[in-house]
């Protein structure tokens, strides 16, 4: 697949000298680069004028990140289960085009950005409170953007190796529908990393993830990466309803089990779409041919958007025993789920976020 | 801008000429009438055109209409010498209206199309946007945009208030299906929430069952409900409502009527309200007692206890868990 370079590059003043900027800049040579004074500003400034999130998708914005590097994941509110994720914050936005992605309607900042102030961010992971507490952290970048799409610009992986090597508590995911592994490859990588590609039905692929390598190239790249002793694992989130589902489905957890061997995968998450209400008339602004959102959703305990409890859990109960016919030992977990549909689905659930953590925690614990 | 006061032929004014118009030819009965009291008290701005020596409006044209309906064969106008820069014209027209009754919406967004010949967008964005007292962002220039390329039957819905901008925005993404929706609000009495709720409900069946919404809203239901002479208009539109929401949510719908079916075996009484999780989600029911004195709870209560024991109670929790 492809790889991005921006059309151009917008270059916050006071960090145009740090080295994450210079490199990003020498590796886009050709692309016009503007300096701003800051990235408020210019976002600000595009309120008058014709500036789509499309139009953004294609410029790079190099900025500071004022806030904080590392945050729980937001998850979801009341009632349903989170797995306990840190969010590491490297960046928002993605030049990947997904109908469903959150991001359209969460963000107000059109342009992919990078946080360059990386030293800072390496401060925030050295003085932050999650260290040496003798249980595992899961951390990953591939909750504002895709974790991989941008690696050849950042190389952040063998950047941020070196700490992970030293902190062997921390475990990183890397969460992509890209094949940019190239950084990967080669890495004496100390188990790190678990890398993560999220998976779909190839009708789903081809409609609603514009921009994104093919099911069968990710889960090629994800058995190379095997192959050199990483651990990977799969998303299955959103899984999309659509008459004739669950053929195409299958076909997918077919492609896995034909290229990728059962006990090297660390976890398969699921989840079923669900979106925030704004969403909808965003991306079906966006994206005039998708249907995704007219199908039956309900509003969720958490105030999101989600297929009715009944119909999400024959989707689970499908979507499980296909799984479990191809291992019985694979853990299944559901992103954002209830307890009720974790027991009609999977005879169990954890007792809480708590319980959920320590389930994957411990699948790491190798 | 230099003009010329001319007392010219009604006849020698080309009517049809409406580049610089920006008001919508609704009402004038009032100055119709004070014209025919008091005269025109404001000329008209014309200008001349070499092509066919017709004068053209630059302003004035609600004016220049009542004249005409008032049978008067001569108008005393002003006439603009310079006549070259059509973007200065057009300001003065602006102007002229801006200091009359205030534009309504469907106006603000003619003369946003308008500027824009003359204006690149972010000029229009920062400066004449807030002219027409509407905030200088994109997201509202798109918006006049829309309005000024909707049908003028909708256009004239959100001027008298029988469609809401919003709604008429709505309408505007469905295409030549929008009108058929707006003429199915205009035979049935719906607020704002309703028609959006039948916009959203047609738009979400059409994109998933790949029907055209002409063939949603001519189902047999709706046609009935239209035609029903014993029903009132909101009666009819809310039928029209319930059979699309049907239609929409079958799961959901369906499971609503399976739990009033419940309920209604078990005869509660009116001060008892028993009802399933929202929208079915999660696992928590509710029951509410209202009761006025001790006699009443305590009856309410045993009704309660009996509820516990009620196969119907126990098959449906059972079947949750």
């Amino acid at each position: 697949m492809n790889k991005f370079y921006p059309e151009k590059i917008f270059v916050e003043e006071d960090v145009e000298g740090l080295s994450l900027t210079k490199q990003v800049v020498e590796r886009c040579k050709d692309v016009p680069v503007e300096v701003v004074k800051s990235a408020k500003d210019l976002i600000a400034s595009l309120k008058g004028k014709r500036f789509s999130l499309s139009e953004g998708k294609k410029n790079l914005l190099l900025c500071r990140n004022r806030g904080r590097f590392l945050a729980p994941c937001p998850g979801t509110k009341k009632d349903y289960l989170c797995c306990g994720y840190v969010i590491l914050n490297t960046g928002t936005g993605c030049p990947l085009d997904c109908s469903y992605c959150v991001l359209q309607a969460y963000l107000n900042n059109p342009f992919i950005t990078l946080f360059v102030n990386q030293q800072e961010m390496m401060d925030e992971l050295l003085s932050g409170s999650m260290l040496g507490r003798g249980e595992i952290v899961r951390i990953g970048t591939g909750e504002y953007m895709d974790s991989l799409a941008l690696e050849h610009l950042t190389d952040f992986i063998p950047f941020i190796l070196p700490f992970l090597r030293k902190n062997p508590d921390l475990i990183l995911e890397l969460k992509t529908k890209t094949t940019h592994i190239e950084n990967l490859i080669d890495l004496d990588h100390g188990n790190s990393f678990v890398v993560s590609w999220s998976l779909n039905a190839e009708k789903i692929m081809k409609e609603e993830e514009i921009g994104a390598a093919t099911v069968k190239d990710r889960i090629k790249a994800a058995s190379l990466l095997i192959e050199k002793g990483y651990r990977v694992s799969f998303h299955f989130d959103p899984v999309i309803y659509y008459p004739g589902w669950e053929q195409d489905y299958q076909e997918t957890i077919e492609l896995l089990k034909e290229n990728i061997p059962p006990d090297k995968i660390t976890w398969i998450s699921i989840g079923s779409l669900r979106y925030m209400p704004a969403l909808k008339h965003i991306a079906q602004k966006r994206f005039s041919g998708t249907a995704i959102y007219s199908q039956e959703f309900i509003s969720g305990l958490d105030g999101k958007m989600r297929y009715l409890q009944g119909q999400r859990t024959e989707i689970y109960q499908k979507m499980c025993s296909w799984l479990k016919a191809y291992s019985a030992d694979i853990l299944i977990y559901y992103c954002m789920e209830s307890k009720t549909v974790w027991n009609s689905t999977l005879g169990y659930s954890p007792a809480s976020n708590a319980g959920l953590k320590k389930l994957l925690d411990e699948r790491v614990l190798f | 801008m230099e003009f010329a006061s001319e007392k010219i032929s009604v006849a020698s004014i080309d009517l049809q000429d409406r580049r610089f118009k920006i008001r919508e030819d609704t009402g004038g009965e009032e100055l119709k009438e004070s014209v025919e009291k008091t005269g025109l008290i404001n000329c008209p701005y014309l200008i001349s055109s070499e092509a066919d020596a017709k004068y053209r409006i630059v302003c004035g044209f609600k004016r220049i209409k009542a004249v005409l309906e008032l049978g008067l064969k001569e108008i005393t106008v002003n006439i603009i010498d310079d006549c070259s820069d059509e973007k200065e014209l057009f300001l003065l027209a602006l102007h002229d209206n801006l200091a009359g009754l205030p534009l309504n919406l469907v106006e603000k967004a003619n003369a946003v199309k308008s500027l824009l010949k003359y204006f690149q967008e972010e000029d229009v964005i920062k400066k004449y946007l807030p002219l027409l007292g509407l905030p200088p962002v994109f997201g509202c220039l798109e918006e006049m945009l829309l309005i000024e390329g909707l049908d003028p039957e909708i256009k004239q819905g959100i001027v008298n208030g029988t469609v809401a901008k919003k709604n008429g925005l709505s309408l505007f993404g469905l295409g030549s299906d929008g009108l058929i929706l707006y003429r199915l609000f205009m035979k049935v009495n719906l607020s704002t929430s309703k028609q959006s709720e039948i916009i959203e409900s047609c738009s979400d069946i059409s994109r998933r069952d790949q029907l055209p919404i002409s063939e949603i809203i001519s189902e047999k239901e709706i046609t009935e409900a239209l035609s029903r002479d014993d029903l009132t208009l909101s009666q009819k539109g809310d039928r029209i409502r319930f059979f699309l929401r049907k239609k929409r949510f079958p799961m959901l719908t369906g499971l609503e009527g399976r739990f009033l079916t419940l309920k209604k075996k078990l005869g509660l009484p009116g001060n008892i309200r028993f009802e399933p999780p929202p929208s079915f989600e999660g696992e928590v029911y509710s029951l509410q007692i209202n009761f006025r004195n001790l006699e009443e709870l305590k009856s309410s209560s045993d009704r309660v206890k009996l509820l516990a024991e009620n196969p119907l109670i126990k098959g449906l929790l059972e079947k949750d868990e």
